[in-house]
């Protein structure tokens, strides 16, 4: 009995994973470690067999040499692992938003169940739908390759990558001064007026739409939305990948989602003819589309980067 | 060594070291024997390159084995089959034409 050796076979089996023959490969490499310490070190003992186990390889790489060609996932999915992954977590995302907003539960099995949940279970719920969505993608990928399926699996044609590796263009360093300008602008406003909603342009004796509470907290919140947007364009200056997008939109919805949940309601100025608490409604919802979309182009961006070599 | 080097030389001994494993095994041999074999015509090779390749040459059909148990300890020993034979007479004339390919390459730009 060599425990070293012992221990080195049942480290290799551990990684062995052929269909058939693993005994006889453990057999073969017993055999062989064995005869090697032997013949050259004059005598098999716990020293000479650590030596000849020292070179022989780490047990994973061993058994990687026995396996190779047995691919899990076919190196030629990899780019429609990724991308079938951020379609489906969109559509997850999507479906979540609105699940979420409507206080309902969602269920389309087996690619979706939604369950009804306040919106701090939901951004779990998110992350673990990305793992959820990766794994079934996976799984599908595993089945199309282990089954030698000849199948054409259909290629999105999203017109990303048009403008380089992820598809976003290069920031431009006069947008960046004309954004930052805009944002101490807004800033100035809010500072100097306390709104940046105005309904008249008289800066002698400004009106805002809205009664001062709400003003002051709707106008910090957008102006936070456009910070966001501001300093992502820094970064990517820094760093142009498609992660920076992902991250500013996802904030922006967070910020957009906290004024539209705001215990802050707010009183619009009566404008005969005019209703503006619709216009405010649909405000809101522009730019929450703009976020959504923005957040599922990213999303189709980032999967190309990842797919990429 | 270069590593580029180094990964060319691994995928062209990927190919060559079948052919030198189904021309050795005209002759009974096992795992330890045949790589010293190896070794005293100068060419080495890994224990954990050896055994893979001659489960996936016994695999196709090339190669055939049988444990022997008669001595101190077993031994798994290989032999070619006849399709191996095949195999191997058909990789040897691809083998000559592409040495034949590279020489008159090789002689075209010397003649340039």
């Amino acid at each position: 009995m060599h425990e070293s050796l012992e221990k080195y076979l049942k480290e290799i089996s551990h990684y062995l994973a052929v269909k058939q023959g693993a005994d006889e490969i453990l057999a073969e490499i017993k055999s062989h470690i064995l005869e090697k310490a032997e013949r050259e070190s004059g005598a098999v003992t716990e020293e000479s067999l650590n030596k000849i186990i020292g070179s022989y390889g780490r047990p994973r790489d061993v058994a990687a040499k026995y396996m190779e060609g047995q691919e899990i996932i076919s190196p030629t999915f990899k780019k429609h692992l990724f991308r079938y992954t951020a379609l489906l977590y969109a559509v997850h995302f999507i479906l979540t938003i609105v699940a979420v907003y409507f206080r309902t539960s969602i269920i389309a099995m087996p690619l979706f169940i939604i369950p009804k949940m306040p919106v701090l279970v939901a951004l779990n719920y998110l992350l673990m739908a990305l793992i959820y969505d990766f794994g079934l993608v996976a799984l599908v990928l595993y089945l199309v390759t282990q089954k030698k399926w000849d199948v054409r699996l259909p290629w999105p044609g999203i017109s990303a990558g048009r403008r380089g590796e992820s598809g976003l263009a290069r920031p431009k360093i006069a947008l960046l001064g004309v954004r930052i300008a805009f944002f101490f602008l807004l800033l100035f406003l809010l500072v100097k007026y306390h709104t940046i909603f105005f309904y008249n342009v008289n800066f002698h004796a400004p009106e805002s739409m809205l009664n001062p509470a709400s003003s002051v907290f709707f106008s910090i919140m957008l102006i936070a939305a456009y910070a966001c947007h501001t300093i992502a364009y820094w970064v990517r200056f820094l760093f142009n990948s498609a992660w920076v997008r992902l991250v500013e939109n996802t904030v922006i919805l967070l910020i957009l989602w906290v004024i539209w949940n705001s215990p802050i309601r707010p009183e619009y100025k009566s404008v005969p003819g005019v209703d503006l608490r619709l216009i405010g409604g649909l405000f809101v919802v522009f730019f929450i589309i703009l976020a959504v979309m923005g957040i599922l182009r990213s999303l189709v961006r980032v999967a190309r980067e990842m797919s990429l070599p | 060594m270069d590593p580029e080097l180094s990964f060319l030389e691994t995928e062209m001994n990927r190919g060559f070291l079948q052919v030198l494993v189904l021309v050795l095994l005209e002759r009974k041999g096992y795992g330890y024997g045949m790589i010293k074999h190896l070794e005293k015509i100068g060419y080495a090779v890994e224990e954990n390159t050896l055994y893979p390749l001659l489960r996936r040459l016994e695999k196709n059909g090339w190669i055939k084995s049988e444990w022997d148990v008669s001595g101190d300890r077993p031994k798994k020993f290989y032999a070619v089959t006849d399709r191996g034979r095949t195999v191997r007479e058909q990789a040897l004339a691809m083998w000559a034409e592409q040495a034949e390919i590279l020489n008159t390459m090789k002689e075209a730009d010397r003649d340039a």
